[in-house]
Formats: structure tokens, sequence, C-alpha cells
């Protein structure tokens, strides 16, 4: 819909769509008296800066007004150089035709004016909403190295991963996502280091989702990534600006979206879970023991307690003797077999975990000790579960933490499930079979076209380079090549 | 999209697809035979088994390396003409089934000795066969990747048994080798050793898939080779282990590898472990035997995928393993057809045809 140049139809339009919308502020005012000539101001408080509306907008605006003799808005020039004229002091501002976009402007947070006579509308960018700033990351800590997260603000997260590369090449692509939420969006890549079939792959996606609303970066994630109906995620979700643009240096492309803390990061491979920025701020040999111990960790979290099972109910003698001894002698009181009792100490350490996250910081650290200690402690004592269960349930929650990327946690927690399950059916013959399962499902899985498994298979794509960032982490005058995500061109990353 | 879904396995895929579906049959199935045939004087038919076996990996990579993009039922209907082309493929599938029905029962006896004897045979067959055939669906670039993450994991145990059972092994016990045997039954043994490198003829039903197949020849050499080591060393250790006494075993390959012991650590019977070899071994040769016979009826039916035709295959297969009746002699004049003679037979009709200037 074009704006009209009767100021009135205008005012109309917009008020009948901002009806019974209180935080809208809105005001016509006189910039031409002697020829009955106004002009409209809009914008909705809160979502704007009122200062910069009053000081760089409003006092220009009508002190312009009072100056000029034939009136302010009769001038030959077009309403944008007639506003500069005017000697508004905001250097974000452009006429915009069309209503539909000045109302959006209007939602985002800028500010709108109309005026008598003119078929545009001048969009002042005043976006000025309440945020906390650049805050801490919460669930990517390391112990050396910048702590900063992304910012709920998209503004701020740009700027973010600007201050970290103030490279040329850096391309944010903004755009809007969501009928009703119309969530701004911006899709950021080195033009130069992208592969072109992965970026046009990401547009693509981003350009055909059609849904009332984006709320969240994980609701988008959702909406472009591969193979939905597969618990493990295929976009690498991250509140580091630092490992963003790293991803974006190695040929990846960051999805930022308003209102999130979070970058989406594509296309994403099992390995790049077990990178953590930690990883290039230390050294490379404790690191790459670091990194072993995650990749370990990440067994133990999908297969300890099928593989406790398997052994305890089929294959006791697979133990010494003394352990197996020591085992069964703890188990003797127990009523339940060692399945359903994995299964309630799973259940409650699930219990646990969502009451911490749930619960406000200072007692969620306190859930931790009641639940693990106390009572643990009470069900062993109650002879509800053994001793090496509370052992073997703990030591899989411990590897799950050791993991750096939830999202992965949380498919680890879900196949754990289906190995317990197969492991207590079926011994170490149903714990090996539900492990092929796992492969032959993570084999299969694909991002963005890049295989997920990769580079422990199809290493060859890229000529095994890539590993040298996997179990291990090579010391960086190795890795002189890009990882398989950058453009051929540019694969290479020092001299 | 890059690396967009093309239906290509590479080279080193291909090797690890082979050796996960050859090695498995070669020490569960084929050695018991070699053994009973020779006794201690068996290491030696391994040996001359894998210069046969090396000559039909030969046969097979050279015609696999000249299929310029056709299936296998293409390439054999445009060497043997249609109807001979159909024959030949419902050799294969006949062979396909009956070498995943053989394995699959050997291994539900594996399973139940030393893993789960109070499970009925059938449960395990059916899972194994369900595990397979949900693999056989994902197709063959994650066949060829799922290889590749499993080789690893299947070796690893290998090596670490035979690492282990090296230290109890009397070497003497190989001689002598010829005195006390007799050359015909060294050749009868030979001929056995052959086929403890069954599903070779798998070089041949994948070659339409390998990515670069002009250098499929000397990559399937290669691991034939070192499947061949591997065989050699564990029939040797086996051999070395029981001696003379080797005969009083069903499955002296079994025997051995279950009394693998390493007292002192947190597992004292590290026997299971191999049960890791063992899974993954049933599952590479099923779940090829399945994808391949699959793709044979979806290629003659001229259809696009071949997901519709594995239920078939899975049904017959566990049918074919519940049967009460050893298969083993069909399996093995199968195998005669499928790794020498259809070879050599699209090998002569090739020849021919360039001679004429098809």
């Amino acid at each position: 819909m074009k704006i009209s140049p009767i100021l009135d139809e205008n005012i109309k339009y917009i008020e009948d769509l901002f009806k019974d919308a209180n935080d809208l502020v809105k005001r016509k005012f006189p910039v031409d008296a002697s020829n009955n000539r106004f002009a409209y101001i809009v914008y909705i408080d809160g979502m704007a800066e009122r200062e910069q509306v009053e000081a760089n907008i409003m006092r220009r605006l009508t002190a312009g007004a009072l100056k000029t003799n034939e009136g302010f808005f009769n001038h030959p020039m077009s309403l944008l150089d007639t506003l500069k004229e005017g000697g508004m002091t905001t250097v974000d501002l452009r006429e915009e035709p069309d209503m539909s976009k000045a109302v959006h402007s209007i939602l985002c947070g800028d500010t709108i004016i109309f005026a008598d006579g003119a078929e545009v509308a001048v969009m002042v960018a005043t976006r000025g909403f309440p945020n906390r700033g650049v805050p801490e990351t919460d669930i990517e800590v390391v112990v050396q190295g910048s702590n900063e997260s992304f910012s709920e603000v998209l503004r701020f997260s740009t700027a973010l991963l600007r201050r970290r590369l103030k490279d040329k090449h850096l391309k944010i692509k903004q755009s809007i996502v969501g009928e009703r939420s119309s969530t701004d969006i911006a899709v950021c890549y080195m033009a130069d280091v992208v592969r072109p079939d992965i970026l046009a792959e990401v547009e693509a996606r981003l350009a055909n989702i059609s849904v009332d609303g984006i709320l969240d970066a994980g609701a988008l994630q959702e909406l472009i990534e591969d193979d939905i109906m597969s618990p493990f995620p295929k976009c690498q979700i991250t509140q580091r600006p630092d490992k963003a643009a790293s991803g974006l240096m190695e040929g990846r492309v960051a999805i930022l979206v308003d209102n999130s803390p979070t970058a989406i990061l594509v296309p994403a491979t099992l390995n790049s879970f077990f990178q953590a920025s930690e990883d290039y701020s230390q050294g490379w040999e404790i690191m790459s023991l670091t990194r072993i111990m995650r990749f370990i960790a990440a067994f133990f979290a999908l297969a300890l307690p099928g593989l406790y099972i398997a052994i305890t109910t089929f294959h006791p003698d697979m133990l010494p003797m003394i352990l197996s001894f020591k085992i069964s002698a703890a188990r003797d009181a127990i009523p339940f077999p060692a399945v359903v009792e994995i299964l309630i100490m799973e259940f409650a350490f699930e219990l646990l975990r969502e009451a911490g996250i749930r619960l406000p910081r200072p007692v969620g650290s306190s859930i931790g000790i009641i639940g693990g200690l106390i009572v643990g402690e009470a069900a062993v004592s109650a002879g509800i579960v053994s001793p090496s269960v509370v052992i073997i349930v703990a030591l899989t929650g411990i590897a799950s933490f050791a993991i750096p990327n939830y999202s992965l946690v949380s498919a680890f927690r879900l196949a754990k499930f289906l190995i317990l399950a197969l492991a207590a059916a079926l011994g170490l013959f149903g714990f090996w079979a539900a492990l092929i399962i796992i492969f032959i499902h993570l084999a299969s899985l694909k991002s963005f076209g890049l295989p997920y498994m990769f580079p422990f298979a199809s290493g060859e794509i890229n000529g095994y380079g890539d590993f040298k960032d996997t179990l291990f982490r090579l010391p960086a005058m190795f890795m002189k090549k890009r990882p398989i995500y950058a453009n051929p061109k540019e694969e290479d990353r020092q001299d | 999209m890059p690396f967009a879904k093309n239906n290509k396995i590479s080279l080193r895929q291909m090797q690890a697809l082979l050796f996960l579906e050859v090695l498995g049959f070669g020490v569960l199935v084929a050695f018991p035979n070699i053994a009973g045939r020779l006794g201690h004087a068996g290491w030696v038919a391994v040996i001359l088994s894998l210069g046969v076996a090396l000559l039909l990996t030969l046969l097979m990579s050279s015609l696999g390396s000249r299929f310029q993009g056709l299936s296998f039922q293409e390439f054999c209907s445009k060497l043997l003409g249609k109807p001979i082309g159909a024959l030949v493929c419902a050799v294969f599938f006949v062979r396909l089934a009956i070498l995943a029905s053989v394995y699959l029962n050997k291994f539900a006896e594996v399973v139940k000795i030393t893993m789960l004897p109070n499970t009925p045979n059938y449960v395990v067959i059916i899972a194994i066969v369900a595990l397979c055939g949900y693999g056989a669906s994902k197709g063959i670039e994650t066949r060829g990747r799922v290889a590749e993450l499993l080789v690893l994991i299947a070796v690893l145990p290998l090596v670490f048994a035979i690492a282990i059972l090296v230290r109890g092994a009397d070497f003497s016990n190989l001689l002598p080798i010829i005195i006390h045997t007799n050359p015909q039954d060294i050749g009868i043994a030979t001929f056995h050793g052959i086929f403890a490198f069954n599903g070779l003829e798998f070089i041949l039903l994948m070659a339409p898939f390998v990515a670069n197949p002009k250098n499929m020849r000397k990559s399937a050499v290669k691991i034939v080779l070192t499947m061949g080591i591997f065989m050699v060393a564990i029939t040797t250790l086996a051999i070395a282990r029981f001696g003379q006494s080797i005969n009083n075993y069903t499955n002296p390959i079994l025997k051995m590898l279950d009394t693998i012991s390493f007292p002192g650590t947190a597992v004292d019977r590290q026997g299971a472990f191999i049960m890791a070899f063992w899974v993954i071994s049933a599952y590479a040769i099923i779940n090829a035997c399945l994808f391949f016979a699959a793709e044979i009826l979806k290629d003659m039916a001229k259809k696009e995928h071949n997901k519709r035709f594995l239920w078939p295959c899975m049904l017959l297969v566990v049918v074919l393993a519940l049967v009460p009746r050893d298969f083993y002699v069909i399996n093995m004049m199968l195998g005669v057809a499928t790794m020498a003679a259809i070879p050599f037979i699209l090998l002569i009709a090739k020849a021919l045809r360039k001679k004429r200037g098809f």
C-alpha cells in the first residue's frame, strides 16, 4: 500500500491499525500554519529512544518550521531533504513510500513522520528498547579467554561480530522472518571465504520459511536444519561471538536472530560440537588431551548405563571375581532388576537437572547438593538402588557435562535410552547393535549437504586435512588450510 | 548443494566395506572347514587360497572398472543378452540370500554359545536382520561411511586378540607342513580356503557405486591382501595353540577367542569383547547381502529406489536362516559361480565384444 499525499488518510490508517495500542505515541503538529499544513509523528514508547525523538526530531522540526517564512514543508525539495534542511541531526533517516514497511519500522522502534502533500514518509532510526547490554555467556564458559555473549539486541550482536572481524568481506544481510513476529534476522558470512552453494542453500531455506513467529534462534534452527526427525543437532548454536567469528573465518554462515542471544552456525558436523573456543587459546598439548577426554566423556554419556546393564545382567563373568561379588552383594537386597534401578536413577537425575534449571540460581545449586548427596544416599540406604548404580548414573551425568555443546548432550541423553533398552534385552549383543544403529543414523545425516560424520567418515573430501582438529588439536602452524566449510578458492589461511 | 547425494562411495569406503564384509565370514564360517580337512597344516591352505583370492580380486576389479556407469544388471544384459543377464542376476540374488542366511545361522549359534544361552535363535536372527535392513535402507553412501567408522572398532579387538594369543602359542605345532599331509588334501583344503573369502563378489556388485572405478583394482588387491594377512595370522595362531587336537573342536577359532584372558585388568574375560567384531562383521555381510539383493530386484524391475524390495529380501533371509537345513554346500556351489565362473564368463564376453568392435 502506498502512502497517501493526504495526511489525514495516513493518520486514519495508522490510528485504525494501532487502535487500543496505548504504547503508541503520536502527534499531529503544524509545520506551515499559514497554509494550514501539518505533519504527523508516530513512534512506540519504549521501543524508541524518547530523548532522541524529542531532542533531535521534534525540537528541530518545530524550530525549523518557525524559521521559514514560506512554510517549512513548502519547499520544492524532497521531504527528506526538507527535513535535513530543517536541522534534523540524525544521520540514519530515509524516505519510505510503502505504508506496510513504514508500519513495520514503527513496530521495530523507528519514528515515522508523515507530512501533508508528501507521498513518502520519513523513517528516522530511533530504536532504543530496553536491553541488558552485552551479557556474559552462561552455557559456554571458558577459563581463559573472553566470556562475552551475543546480545538479545540484533544490532549489538552484529557489532560484536564486526568488532572481531574488521574485514570488508564480512557481510551482514538482514531480512525479516515470521508473519506476525516480523523478527529481524541477519545472515552473516565472509563473502570471499563462504562456499557460494552453501550460502545459496541457507538463503533459500530462510526464504522458504512461512510461520507466525520466530521468537528464538532455536525455533529458526528447527525450520532450516536437515532431517528434523533426528535428535542430533545439525546446526550449531553458540552464544559466543568469538566462536561465531571463528566459524565465519572458516567459511561457515552465522545466522543471528533478534531477541535471541545466540547465533546459528551452519554447516555443522559432529566434530564441530566437540570443539570449544578455549581449545585455541591454550596449549595444543593440553587441549588435545582435553579433546580426547571429551570424546571419552561422550562415550560414557551415551553408553555407560547400557554397558553396565549388559555386563552385570548378562555377562557378569567378564568382571574380575571380586568386583562381580561386590556388585552382586550390593544388589542382593534391591527389589528391582538392574535396568529398573538405572531407570529410577536416570529419572531422578533428569528431574534434578530440570529443577536445577528452573529454580533461581542461589537455590538451584543447593538442589544439586540435596539431590545428589541426600536423596542418593537415602535411596541407597533404603535399598531402592545399589551404590554401583548411583556411581554409574552420576558418572554418566558428569560425563555429559564435559561435552561442550548442550544440544549434543540432549541428543546423547535420548540415544542413551536406546542403548539401555537393547542392552537390557540382548546383553552385549544388544549393546553393540544399538551402537551400530546410532552409527548408521549419524552416518546418514547431513548438514547443508556436508556429511555429519565428516571427517571421521568421508574425510577424503578434503584430503583428510580436517583430522588435524578432531581427536587432537594440532598446533596452529600445522593448520594452514581452512576446513571443509570454506570455498576451495580461499582454502589457505596462513602463508 | 555441495557434496550432494550422488550415490557413490570412495575407494577407501569400498575397502572398508570389503574388509568388514569378507573377513567375518572367513573367520567364523570357513576356517573350521579348513581345519577339519587339513588339521595343523591348514595355514598352508589359507596362504594358497589367499593367492587364488587375489587372482579372483584382480578378475572382478578389472571387470568392475569397465562398468562405465552401468548397473550390474545392465552390464550383464549388455554383455550376455537380456535373458542370460537376468539369469546371472537371479543366480547372484539367490547366492546373496543363501550367503546371508548361512552367516546368520552361524552368527546366531555364536551368540548363543558365547553371549545369550537362554535367548532363542530367532530373536537374535530377527534383531540382526532388522539392524541390517535399517542400514541397507540408508543407501550406499551411508553404508560406506558406516564402514569407515566401524572398521576401526572391528579391527582393534581383533588385533588385541591376536596380540594376546601370540603369548600362549606354540609355533612348533605348525610343523611338519607337508610330510604327513597329502597334497590332494592341501588342494581340497585350499579350495575350501577360498571360501574364507566369501563375499569377494561384492567387488563386482559394488563397482557401479565406486566414484573412481578406474583405480579400484589396486585398492581391491590391497584390502584383500590385508584381509589375507589377518586370516593367516588367526589360522596360524589357532593351529599353534591347539596343534594336532585342532580337529577336536567344532570351531577352533571361537574356542581360541573365548579363552582370551588377561587377568588383573578391570575386565576378566576379554573374549566377550570380541563380540564387537562378530556383531560388526555380521552387520556388514548381511547388510551387504540385503542391499545388493534389493538392488538387483530394483534394477530388474526398473525402479528408482530399492527400499520397497528390502522387506521381501529381509523376510527371505530370516526364513532361510530359520530353516533347519545346512546351506553350506549350496552356498559353496553358488560361490564358485559368482566368485569365479560368472566373472570369468563376463570377462570373456567383454573381450569378445571388444574384438568384434562392439
